[in-house]
C-alpha cells in the first residue's frame, strides 16, 4: 500500500498542485468532511488508505458523491484522460462498498464513463483506438478489476450495465505493436458470464439467457486462453437445462491440458460427476466426483455428490458415514464450487495488482 | 394432507431387543420388512392420543397393510437442528433462533439428544449429538456467507436414526439455496429414503424478483429503479421445504422475520424480538413427540420403487380428524 501511495504521489505532481496546496492550507480537515478535490489531493497524498476513513456515513457518502459528480467530474471530462483520477474512482467504489451497492457501483460507473469518454473526444472513434495502446491496455485493466469485483456480489443487472460497454465493443484493447486489437478473448467469455449471471439469480430464465450465455461461451470456446472455463460453463448451463447427454458431451471436449488453473480442473470433475449420476451411472459418477477430491481433497460438493448417490441406491450406512464426514470436517479450505457464481471474481487480486501496476508508471 | 415419517426397516429380533419403552412393541421374526411412520391426529387444535391400532388403517400402495404396532411417546427423541448462519440472516434474527434452540434443549427429557449444524455454504457440526444436558453453549458466529440449503438438507436426511430412537431434524432457513451442489429433485430422492422427520421454520417470502433498472446519468453516474415482480410461490424456498416436509412427515411453518414496529412521536422504533422463533421451534419439537409411530408389516406390494402411503382412522368420527403422514417413501 505504500508502493501505491508513492506511486500515486508521484503521477500527480504537476496535475494537483492547486488541490495539494488546499490540503495543506487546511491541515486538520479530516477526510469525511473532504469534497471532490481536496479529498482527491489527499488521496494522491497518502493513497487509498485516507478514503477508509472518508465516509462514515451513508449521508456522508451520498453529500460527497453528489458534490463529486456535479462539480467535479464534469470537468475532469474535458482535460486529457490520467490514470490517478480513474484509480481514485475505482479505490472511492472499493472504500464504500459497506454502504452498499447502490452507492459505491455509482464510482465505478462514473470511472468506466470517464475512461471511455476519451474516445468520444474526437470523432470518429474508430480512429481513436490504438492510437495510445497504453491508455487502451490501462482502460481494460481497469474495467476487467472493477467487473471481477462486481462479479462477487451477485447482481447480474448491474454487472450487466458495466459490462456492455465492453460486450459491444466500446473498449478494444490494442495490440502491442500499436494497432486496434481484434478482441480481448476475455470480454467474449464476460457477456457469457452476464447472461449466465442472470439465470444463477432466476433459473426460470435458463431457455432465453441460458442460450444466450452457451453462445457466448461458445465463441469463448475459440480462444485458447478462455476455452476451458467456456466449455465447462457451457457444460453446467446443459446440465440445468436438463440436457445430460450434451452436457457430457461437452464436458469430454475439456482438456486438461488446456489450463493449470486447478479451479476449473476441479469445476470440469466436479460437473462431470454430476452430470454422469443424472444419465443414472453411479459408479462412474462417483469416481468423477472422487477426481474432483483429488484437485481439493477437503472439498464439501464431492462429498455431498456421492453422499446423494449412495443413498439414492439404498446405501444408507455409506450415505450416513459421508454425511458425517461433512459434518465434522474441520478442514478451513474453501470449495471452490462456492464461488462458480462469481463470474471472474476469482482474479480480482490477481487483476487489481496488475492494474495498480499500470497507474503506477 | 400432510405427511410425516416412515422408512423401511429390515429389522432383526436383536435390534428390537431396545426400545422395550413400548409396551405394544410386537416381537417381529428376522428378515421381515417393517415400515414405520409418525402419524400425528388431530381435532382442529386437540391432539387426539387415545388410539390403538385396531383404529389405523394403513394402504400402502392401494394396497392394505397389517398394523402390527401403534406407540405413542414411547421411544427417546433425537433432536437434529440446522441452522442458518449465512449473511441474510441478520443479528436479531440469529438471536432469536439461539432463543429457539435453547427453548429445544430445554425441553428435551433426559434419555433424548440434541445435535446442532450450522450452514452458510458451508456444512459445520456445532454440537454433535448429546443428551441436552451436556450439551455445550449454543454459539453461532457472525452470519456471513452464501446458502447451501439443498446439501444441508440432504446431509442431514442422510444421518440415520438409532433404531431404538425417532429423529427429528428441525430447519431454519431465511432464504433460499445459492450454492448448493445439489438439486432439488435429488435432495428429494434421498428425503424419500430417510428416517428422519423434517421440520422447517422460515421467514415469510413471497416470491418476488427485484428488477433493477440501471440507467446512466447524463454526467456518467449511474441511475436506479426498482420494482418486484408479481409474487410467486414456487420461486420461494417456501415451496422446496414444503416438497420435503410431505416427503419426509414434517411441517413448514412460516414467521414473520420483519422487526415490531412502533411509532413513537413520529419515529419508528425497530424492536427486536429475541423469543420470536420459539414458538414455531417448540411446536415442531410437541407435534413430533405427540405423534404416533405406527408399524405396519409390509405385504403383497414389492418392496423396491416407490410406495404411496395413505393412512386413515377406522374410529367413529375419525372422518373428522386431520391425519399427517409422510406422502410415500422409496423401497429399497
Amino acid at each position: 500500500m505504500k508502493v501505491l501511495a508513492v506511486a500515486l504521489a508521484v503521477a500527480a505532481v504537476g496535475v494537483t498542485a492547486g488541490a495539494q496546496t488546499r490540503v495543506q492550507q487546511s491541515p486538520a480537515q479530516s477526510p469525511d468532511t473532504m469534497m471532490g478535490e481536496e479529498l482527491y489531493a489527499a488521496y494522491l497524498v497518502s493513497g487509498p488508505a485516507v478514503l477508509s476513513k472518508a465516509f462514515p456515513t451513508n449521508q456522508r457518502y451520498e453529500d460527497f458523491r453528489i458534490n463529486f459528480r456535479d462539480r467535479v467530474f464534469e470537468g475532469w471530462g474535458h482535460t486529457a484522460p490520467v490514470f490517478s483520477r480513474a484509480m481514485f474512482m475505482f479505490d472511492v467504489s472499493l472504500a464504500a462498498q459497506p454502504r452498499g451497492y447502490v452507492y459505491w457501483a455509482d464510482f465505478f460507473q462514473l470511472g468506466q464513463t470517464y475512461l471511455i469518454k476519451r474516445l468520444e473526444r474526437s470523432a470518429p472513434v474508430p480512429a481513436r483506438i490504438g492510437t495510445d495502446p497504453e491508455m487502451d491496455a490501462f482502460e481494460l485493466q481497469w474495467n476487467k478489476t472493477a467487473i471481477s469485483f462486481l462479479a462477487g456480489r451477485r447482481q447480474p443487472d448491474l454487472l450487466d450495465t458495466l459490462a456492455r460497454p465492453l460486450i459491444e465493443g466500446r473498449i478494444i484493447p490494442a495490440s502491442s505493436a500499436g494497432r486496434p486489437g481484434l478482441v480481448d478473448p476475455w470480454i467474449v467469455l464476460l457477456e457469457g458470464f452476464v447472461e449466465e449471471g442472470y439465470v444463477i439469480e432466476d433459473p426460470t430464465l435458463i431457455t432465453d439467457r441460458g442460450n444466450a450465455a452457451i453462445k457466448a461461451y461458445e465463441k469463448a470456446a475459440g480462444f485458447e486462453s478462455t476455452r476451458a472455463e467456456a466449455i465447462v460453463r457451457i457444460a453446467r448451463l446443459l446440465l440445468d437445462s436438463k440436457r445430460p447427454s450434451e452436457a457430457l458431451a461437452a464436458l469430454d471436449r475439456f482438456d486438461e491440458a488446456w489450463t493449470s488453473e486447478g479451479v476449473l480442473i476441479y469445476w470440469a470433475r466436479l460437473l462431470r460427476g454430476k452430470t454422469l449420476a443424472a444419465l443414472d451411472r453411479p459408479d462412474q459418477a462417483i469416481r468423477a466426483y472422487e477426481s474432483a477430491l483429488d484437485i481439493v481433497l477437503s472439498a464439501q460438493s464431492p462429498r455431498i455428490g456421492i453422499m446423494a448417490i449412495e443413498a439414492k441406491r439404498g446405501r444408507a450406512p455409506m450415505a450416513e458415514a459421508i454425511s458425517r464426514d461433512v459434518r465434522t470436517a474441520i478442514d478451513p479450505v474453501n470449495d471452490p464450487w462456492w464461488i462458480y457464481a462469481h463470474g471472474s471474481m476469482r482474479f480480482f487480486l490477481k487483476w487489481e495488482k496488475e492494474l495498480r501496476a499500470m497507474a503506477s508508471k | 394432507m400432510m405427511l410425516r415419517f416412515c422408512a423401511v426397516i429390515t429389522l432383526t429380533a436383536a435390534a428390537l431387543a431396545a426400545p422395550a419403552a413400548s409396551q405394544q412393541m410386537p416381537q417381529f421374526r428376522t428378515g421381515v420388512d417393517i415400515v414405520q411412520l409418525n402419524v400425528a391426529v388431530t381435532e382442529k387444535t386437540r391432539v387426539i392420543s387415545d388410539l390403538v391400532a385396531a383404529d389405523f388403517e394403513v394402504l400402502d400402495n392401494g394396497v392394505r397393510q397389517e398394523v402390527v404396532s401403534v406407540s405413542r411417546e414411547a421411544l427417546p427423541i433425537d433432536v437434529m437442528m440446522a441452522l442458518d448462519t449465512s449473511e441474510s440472516v441478520v443479528q436479531w434474527v440469529q438471536n432469536a433462533i439461539v432463543s429457539a434452540a435453547n427453548r429445544i434443549r430445554e425441553r428435551l427429557k433426559p434419555a433424548d439428544r440434541f445435535s446442532l449444524v450450522t450452514f452458510n455454504q458451508r456444512i459445520h457440526e456445532r454440537i454433535a449429538l448429546l443428551p441436552a444436558s451436556q450439551a455445550s453453549a449454543i454459539s453461532l458466529g457472525r452470519p456471513t456467507g452464501q446458502t447451501s440449503l439443498n446439501d444441508v438438507i440432504a446431509t442431514v436426511l442422510a444421518a440415520r436414526p438409532a433404531v431404538d430412537r425417532r429423529q427429528l431434524a428441525i430447519v431454519f432457513s431465511d432464504g433460499f439455496d445459492t450454492t448448493s451442489l445439489l438439486e432439488e429433485d435429488d435432495v428429494l430422492e434421498v428425503a424419500r429414503r430417510s428416517q428422519t422427520a423434517m421440520f422447517f421454520v422460515s421467514g415469510q417470502q413471497y416470491g418476488h424478483r427485484v428488477l433493477r433498472s440501471w440507467s446512466t446519468t447524463p454526467n456518467g453516474g449511474l441511475a436506479l429503479s426498482t420494482t418486484l415482480s408479481p409474487g410467486d410461490p414456487n420461486r420461494t424456498g417456501i415451496a422446496f421445504m414444503n416438497r420435503i416436509a410431505a416427503a419426509t412427515g414434517g411441517v413448514v411453518q412460516v414467521t414473520q422475520l420483519t422487526n415490531m414496529t412502533i411509532r413513537y412521536g413520529g419515529t419508528t422504533i425497530m424492536r427486536p424480538q429475541n423469543n420470536l422463533l420459539d414458538a414455531p421451534f417448540i411446536k415442531a419439537l410437541d407435534d413430533f413427540r405427540t405423534s404416533y409411530v405406527v408399524n405396519y408389516q409390509l405385504a403383497g406390494v414389492p418392496r423396491p420403487g416407490w410406495h404411496e402411503v395413505t393412512v386413515r382412522v377406522k374410529r367413529q368420527g375419525g372422518n373428522r380428524y386431520t391425519i399427517r403422514t409422510r406422502n410415500g417413501y422409496t423401497g429399497g
